[in-house]
């Protein structure tokens, strides 16, 4: 892809017209200034949107948020919609990670106060989130009770002690999305998912304790319970091995599904199934049995951060903003071209940004908008927005998702040694507990974008708004 | 190396977010066996000694490609219940693939791989010598 091939819509939209490839069913709109858009132009992130492009019942544009980087398939930070009738669901489109995501619970605890416990705190907190490769999660079931928690996802948390009711209402879909099938779960995912509930992973996914720096909206901060200088908390996993069985099943049953429909592609990680065929049902199915163990995975792991915060920080309690998906595959309505149409929005490294009056929007926050929640990078700050009108009309309701990588992994080890960057980050006073110091290196600060550049870029495009901004004290890497 | 002999082997390769290797090898069964070591490595893999089992693997799939990707994600689900080969036996023919394999425990591994992706994936044969480029999500 060449900048000289993507149109200037203004300064924060571009556009790829569908005359690029010959297979483009939809354009491409790029939210980005020009800058981080030539960055995105060093990686293969735009040639993976212009693919994604190809689906069959695409409307509207393929989506690109200003953190967009290089993936398989789809880019991370696309965002695709396809009509429920016509058009197809692609795993790919939605990633191995099924409803990967982030919470953020706040207190009233101020930053000061917590300070000389900070270290001891998160030292408990490693020990109380199982984090790292192959560790299993705080709950382990049976094949029955796992069936129960695809099927109820935070609500089976609920029943048995490990949530409590605002947590389910301030949940995306009140932690649970209807419509999972246990039948379609291959017994591999079972197998795999049955011991990993309440664990972190690893990789990207991480617990990190901040401070509210700062507050730009004052309101819609009080709202969420952000007050400047008291410490939140984020929390970022997904489906663990469950979900990437249930992608990894699909992705292979589809390669010959998308021959079956006469379905080509430019490449084959794009597979899908029609939305309305048996196949297309089974894996939409599928895949909200596993969103619904990662609202479950990251609820259980909720309550064992809130329960040793409240231990060591005694008469200050967690409560939950927002927990919400960044892969996932939503059956939606948008208005398109005028109309109201039922659409399947595919969000892979992307966040729903819903805004004020959505009915599905918990009631405290119908004035505000979604919670957006937008980590950067453990060195950097973090961002807490709403969803705007200006998202629901251009971007299908969706947001950024993080920083966005500029270094491969390769790269980042190359430049970046683990220990010696822990050290760094002690000195700037965040503590970090890692799993592993070639984990650390290749999540350093130095491998991710400029947040605060990707928060101008949404501010620019309006699919957000600030409300404020987290900065990190200690950091759990797994 | 050997002059007449093509480079076997994998290497790592730059991948933004994930991780991407190139394998190499003079036939099919052996890129395939490559591929699988680059996998491990990935895995940052401790093996055990002591031999777990041997088993027989049959797999089919609609080509070559698909093969290898159904083949690799076989081993990581092994991975997963602890399981690396030691010894491999391969034999390919068109899309259809058997293997007898000689496991020992997985001691200890460094790094979680969630999926064998199919990500522009294509099995080329150029001067004798097989290549092909994986990319795995991380």
């Amino acid at each position: 892809m060449d900048l000289k091939q993507i149109e200037k819509i203004n300064t924060y939209e571009w556009e790829i017209s569908r005359s690029v490839q010959p297979w483009m069913r939809v354009p491409v709109r790029i939210f980005s200034d020009e800058i981080m858009l030539k960055a995105a132009l060093q990686d293969r992130s735009l040639d993976q949107a212009v693919n994604a492009a190809s689906l069959p019942g695409l409307v509207g544009s393929v989506c690109v948020m200003p953190d967009v980087h290089q993936g398989y398939g789809f880019p991370i930070g696309g965002v695709a919609a396809t009509d429920v009738q016509e058009g197809v669901i692609s795993p790919g489109g939605i990633g191995y990670d099924i409803n990967c995501g982030v919470r953020l619970m706040a207190s009233d605890l101020p930053r000061q106060a917590a300070e000389h416990l900070l270290e001891d705190f998160t030292r408990l907190l490693y020990q109380a989130c199982p984090s790292g490769v192959g560790e299993k999660g705080i709950v382990q079931v049976q094949a029955k009770e796992l069936r129960r928690i695809c099927e109820q996802g935070s609500g089976w948390a609920l029943k048995n002690g490990f949530a409590d009711r605002e947590d389910i209402e301030t949940s995306e879909d009140g932690g649970c999305i209807a419509g999972a099938d246990w039948a379609a779960v291959s017994r591999r995912a079972s197998e795999r998912g049955a011991e990993q509930i309440g664990s972190l992973g690893s990789g990207n996914h991480f617990i990190e304790v901040d401070y509210v720096e700062q507050v730009f909206d004052e309101q819609a901060a009080a709202v969420m319970g952000l007050h400047k200088g008291s410490i939140a908390i984020q929390l970022h996993s997904g489906s663990r091995g469950f979900g990437h069985q249930v992608c990894t099943d699909f992705v292979h049953q589809f390669q010959a599904v998308a021959a079956k429909y006469h379905i080509q592609l430019p490449d084959r990680e794009l597979v899908c199934a029609p939305l309305n065929s048996t196949e297309g049902r089974a894996y939409l199915s599928a895949m909200r049995a596993a969103a619904n163990y990662a609202f479950c995975n990251r609820q259980v792991l909720a309550y064992a951060v809130r329960q040793t915060f409240e231990d060591c920080f005694p008469g200050y309690h967690l409560r939950n903003v927002y927990d919400l998906a960044h892969n996932i595959g939503k059956i939606e309505t948008h208005r398109i071209g005028g109309q109201s149409v039922r659409v399947c929005v595919h969000r892979k490294g992307a966040t729903r940004a819903f805004a004020p009056g959505h009915p599905d929007l918990p009631q405290q926050y119908q004035k505000i908008g979604q919670p957006v929640l937008v980590p950067g990078s453990m060195g950097t700050s973090s961002w807490v927005l709403v969803g705007t009108e200006s998202a629901m009309l251009k971007s299908f309701g969706s947001c950024s998702h993080g920083a966005g990588r500029v270094l491969s992994r390769t790269q980042a080890k190359k430049e970046v040694n683990g220990g010696q960057l822990r050290e760094e980050l002690a000195a700037r006073g965040i503590f970090v507990q890692a799993g592993s110091l070639r984990g650390l290196a290749e999540e350093a600060p130095r491998a991710y974008k400029n947040i605060d550049r990707v928060i101008e870029c949404i501010e620019g495009t309006g699919l957000g708004r600030s409300v404020a901004r987290l900065v990190p004290l200690a950091v759990i890497k797994g | 190396m050997d002059a007449e002999r093509p480079f076997s082997g994998f290497k790592e390769v730059p991948h933004k977010a994930d991780i991407a290797l190139d394998v190499f090898a003079p036939n099919l069964p052996e890129m395939f066996i490559n591929a699988a070591m680059g996998l491990y490595h990935i895995l940052g893999i401790r093996k055990g000694t002591t031999d777990l089992e041997e088993i027989h693997i049959t797999l089919d799939d609609i080509d070559r490609e698909g093969l290898l990707v159904v083949f690799l994600t076989e081993l990581l689900y092994r991975v997963e219940e602890g399981r690396v080969v030691n010894q491999f036996s391969l034999t390919i023919h068109e899309n259809h693939l058997e293997a007898d394999l000689k496991v020992v425990p997985v001691l200890s591994r460094q790094r979680e791989v969630k999926a064998v992706t199919y990500h522009e994936l294509k099995i080329n044969k150029e001067n004798g010598s097989y290549h092909t480029r994986l990319v795995f999500d991380l």
